[in-house]
């Protein structure tokens, strides 16, 4: 066991709680359980957003995917942060100055209409659900990792599952969103300290930027796998096996002693290195060069997911909404995105100093943290970073990195349950089951939502199924994290970009859009899916293979469906158009709240 | 009298008619004016959107028709498209970002901000609110 992960996590989750505790009395009111008051000022916000963004798959999978591609891996990140410049350009002012609590209901107040209301309801439940559940399995892999131990007669997984989502469920319903803001912006700073610590320590210990990069690139990327002894030994169609291409790029000592004895038994399983192949060109893929991950395709459609995916993230929006102001709401992503650059860049030269730095500081890990290292190669390139912490820095700076990684978790299952909560409370109790509840049940009603949400997280995070997913998918994190973008990309980004700058988009066109985006994005994610899974029933053999992430497809019919819609139902554009415009882009209430905050200043000095 | 404006019987204002006039009446918007700066505002969003997409998609191009964009080592290991992957392209979003963001304010500030007590004719009462404020 970790000792020191062990108590650099409780002290994370003592500091949440007691930050809650602090701001308890804040959360009377609907306004300031959701939206914090909405006076959060623009740098805080920035920070607490950035917590709300990065998860796990930014916190440990930017690294290990920059560890384990190389250039591919580092379009993640590039991807992560980019996200941000459509948002700022589009939706982050607008929707602040529109002044609603979730996006669901900006979509019903834009078209008067209940049943668009719904629809974006059930498209933000799906994209809270396909993002909870890898935070979810995230929290339990990490506890199981960095911690290894278990309470109460539970597993090491299950025990990281539960404290996370018990713990998340009491600082969320005692500090609302403004305890959340302070939690999230002090876990974002968590995150990026160790982050940065860990990239101290690897320039420290002579890692050096670019003739790491020149050495890592010098041959054929190769990258540990596990494989079958039956298929390893298999020949292709010229008579060679993958056992004589691993055994190419392996030395013979480790052949000999950790492979040769397990190749009788044809169920075996071993750990072998593999040249990787380019998806780009005929022959290997190399380090710092594009090809390993993405063929031009995949690369447009994750880069499109990314930066579409980004605006219409339910959590994300919801704290644009806590800014004062419209201008506030657009200074406060201009930080986000230096935010997100500065820490991304530190995710990708930690994966780098990783690649490089693991054959010489492999012998250096402890057996507290269990780690497999093949040949000077991590198996799980997820685990580079809280190696690294180990090797370079000892148990107190793994034990940071383990308070960051748990940082990251938190700050974002947080935001999740909140979004969603505020989605259930105010979209479906006040809007259809309790119109005229007073203001103190719905503050009841939203609290018992959150609780419910994180009841339904754990139930996801310990009902599923890891072992199978993780054989299918080896990057689950971040690859169903990926799917949350390409639905929010695909169902709500279309119609949320169009109908906040067309004043011609009808009601029948934005539900065209939001189900022609979200329903073909699922469609193509399933077929995606169960072709990886082999489970492929016949109706599904006629389409060809997409790329991995269908956003490049599903977005573009989504915003054909908008605009051909709206344009065939044009006379039927929403007759208070201009008064929903005089909100979206005027600012006379905001000019009108500053005046109001003055004249109250003004009036507590008199007084 | 218009909604959420409230006055004694002698027309004098009640105890939050003071808010309620900041509220509803002294900032206004005309829709033609947001109409505007709205039109004003999308021209300068899709200039800026034009320009990070060209950005953003040509890099997979640049990489696509220039071998040596990806092959030639300038420092070290990394190569162009390396160097502009982890340093350039984040550089090129702060900038646009903080660009966009200082022209869309000062774009705010110059289209609207009026005010009723500025107007020409302006008399201060409670019992008389301006139609049509935003």
């Amino acid at each position: 066991m970790q000792a020191a992960a062990l108590a650099t996590t409780l002290l994370v989750l003592a500091a949440a709680l007691t930050v809650s505790w602090l701001v308890r009395r804040q959360t009377s009111t609907k306004v300031e359980f959701y939206l914090a008051g909405r006076t959060v000022s623009a740098f805080l916000n920035a920070s607490a957003v950035c917590g709300d963004y990065f998860s796990a798959a930014s916190f440990l999978g930017v690294a290990g995917a920059v560890y384990a591609s190389g250039l591919d891996g580092v379009w993640f990140g590039v991807g992560f942060a980019g996200g941000f410049v459509p948002l700022l350009l589009f939706t982050a002012s607008p929707l602040r100055r529109f002044g609603e609590y979730t996006l669901p209901d900006y979509f019903a107040a834009r078209f008067e209409s209940s049943a668009a209301r719904l629809v974006a309801v059930a498209l933000v439940q799906l994209i809270v659900l396909f993002y909870l559940a890898p935070q979810m399995v995230g929290a339990g892999t990490v506890w199981e990792l960095l911690v290894g131990e278990g309470i109460l007669g539970l597993s090491p997984y299950a025990t990281g599952v539960v404290i996370t989502a018990v713990s998340m469920m009491a600082f969320s319903t005692l500090g609302g969103m403004r305890g959340m803001t302070w939690n999230q912006a002090l876990q974002f700073w968590i995150m990026t300290t160790a982050m940065g610590l860990v990239v101290a320590f690897a320039l420290a210990a002579g890692f050096g930027y670019a003739r790491a990069l020149r050495d890592l690139s010098a041959g054929p990327l190769v990258n540990p796998e596990r494989w079958r002894v039956s298929a390893l030994l298999r020949p292709d169609p010229s008579g060679q096996t993958p056992a004589d291409r691993a055994r190419a790029v392996m030395s013979e000592a480790y052949w000999k002693q950790h492979v040769q004895p397990r190749l009788q038994d044809p169920q075996a399983e071993v750990v072998v290195l593999m040249p990787q192949r380019s998806k780009l060109q005929p022959g290997p893929a190399v380090y710092n060069q594009p090809g390993h991950l993405y063929t031009p395709t995949d690369h447009a459609s994750l880069l499109l997911t990314l930066v579409l995916g980004t605006a219409g993230l339910p959590h994300i929006v919801m704290r644009f909404y806590t800014n004062p102001t419209g201008p506030l709401a657009r200074r406060s992503t201009v930080y986000v995105v230096l935010l997100t650059s500065v820490f991304y860049w530190l995710a990708t030269t930690a994966g780098i100093a990783g690649r490089a730095l693991t054959p010489q500081v492999a012998d250096r890990v402890g057996a507290s943290l269990p780690v497999q290292v093949v040949e000077g190669l991590l198996t799980h390139p997820d685990q580079v970073v809280p190696f690294l912490a180990q090797t370079l820095g000892g148990s107190l700076l793994l034990g940071y990195v383990a308070a960051g990684a748990f940082a990251a978790m938190f700050s974002t299952i947080g935001g999740l349950l909140l979004a969603s909560a505020a989605s259930w409370g105010h979209d479906v109790f006040e809007q259809f089951l309790r119109p005229d509840a007073p203001e103190r049940v719905r503050v009841l009603v939203a609290k018992l939502a959150l609780v419910l949400m994180g009841a339904v997280a754990m139930v996801i995070g310990l009902t599923f199924p890891r072992v199978a997913f993780l054989r299918a998918f080896p990057a689950v994190i971040a690859l169903m994290v990926s799917w949350a973008f390409a639905i929010s990309a695909s169902g709500l980004v279309p119609v949320l970009l169009l109908s906040l700058w067309w004043k011609g988009v009808t009601l029948r066109g934005a539900l065209a859009g939001m189900l022609m985006g979200g329903g073909s994005c699922l469609l193509l994610l399933a077929a995606n899916f169960l072709r990886v899974v082999e489970f492929y029933p016949g109706w599904l053999v006629g389409l060809p293979a997409g790329p991995a992430l269908p956003t490049l497809v599903s977005a573009p019919l989504a915003f054909l469906a908008v605009v051909g819609v709206s344009w065939l139902d044009r006379r039927n554009i929403p007759p208070h158009v201009d008064e929903v415009w005089l909100r979206l882009h005027g600012t006379a209430r905001e000019r009108q709240e500053r005046l109001l905050e003055r004249v109250v200043a003004r009036a507590r000095l008199a007084s | 009298m218009a909604p959420g404006f409230r006055a004694d019987p002698q027309g004098r204002p009640s105890r939050d008619a003071l808010d309620s006039l900041l509220w509803n009446y002294a900032e206004f918007d005309t829709p033609e004016e947001v109409d505007a700066l709205f039109r004003a505002q999308r021209r300068l969003s899709l200039n800026h959107a034009l320009l990070f997409f060209a950005g953003t998609l040509l890099l997979p191009v640049v990489q696509a028709v220039w071998p040596a964009w990806t092959t030639r080592e300038v420092w070290g290991g990394l190569t162009p498209a390396f160097v502009a992957a982890t340093v350039l392209y984040p550089l090129f979003c702060i900038i646009l970002a903080a660009s966009y963001t200082m022209r869309a304010n000062r774009v705010d500030e110059d289209f609207l901000g009026r005010t009723l007590w500025r107007e020409e004719g302006w008399e201060a009462s409670w019992s008389a609110p301006r139609e049509g404020g935003g």
